[in-house]
């Protein structure tokens, strides 16, 4: 298995307990509350932990076909944020327009949404590419 | 693109396998850390899911001490 591929597991990990937290917080603290459960994706930030050993053994930690799959799964990542960042923000306008503002709530949610489906579209996209062996 | 118009696709052969053979059965991981990629990679290669840079192929050609065209064979085709 690549760096790659076991860091996107790890980022799915994440993800995944972030998720169920919230499920499990959700009904008993009430959405609000439950979304201080997304606090575990600073685990994401120790994802680079996983090239350590590597580059300590002076092995090749990333050649010129994961770069390629890398470059692939950023551009799809990034297509797929743009839409759900454009779809969001016409959702909200739909929903709030006629109050003439948006609660201070609601942006926040933004750049949280937004880098969830980044983690998770790259993340799975990885996994798919590496799966096809290309 | 319109439809049904006549796309040439890039069918790349390879040899690594046999010459990894010939070269007293070299290993995947070998090959790997002497040209600096990782032995998926060459899995890949051998495999052609995987078309090489033009710097990778002249790195395993080098290895095997043969061209270019001995390692990789083009073989162009339309679909």
């Amino acid at each position: 298995m690549s760096l790659h591929e076991k860091q996107a597991w790890f980022n799915l990990a994440v993800l995944g307990l972030a998720f169920a937290t919230f499920a499990v917080l959700a009904p008993f603290a009430g959405v609000q509350r439950a979304t201080a459960a997304f606090g575990w994706l600073g685990l994401l930030g120790f994802s680079p932990i996983i090239y350590v050993s590597r580059k300590r053994n002076r092995q090749v930690v990333a050649d010129e076909r994961d770069q390629a799959i890398q470059a692939r799964t950023s551009v799809i990542a990034y297509s797929v944020f743009w839409v759900v960042f454009v779809g969001g923000s016409m959702t909200v306008w739909a929903l709030f327009r006629d109050r003439g503002s948006i609660s201070v709530n609601v942006l926040p949610l933004f750049p949280l949404v937004g880098w969830i489906v980044l983690t998770l579209v790259q993340s799975v996209a990885t996994l798919i590419q590496y799966g096809q062996g290309k | 693109m319109g439809r049904g118009s006549k796309v040439p696709s890039a069918d790349l052969k390879n040899q690594i396998r046999r010459l990894r053979f010939e070269h007293d059965e070299m290993t995947q991981e070998a090959l790997a850390t002497r040209v600096g990629v990782s032995r998926q990679t060459i899995i890949a290669l051998e495999a052609g899911k995987y078309v090489p840079s033009l710097v990778l192929a002249l790195r395993i050609a080098r290895v095997f001490g043969v061209t270019v065209e001995e390692v990789f064979q083009y073989e162009a085709c339309v679909k």
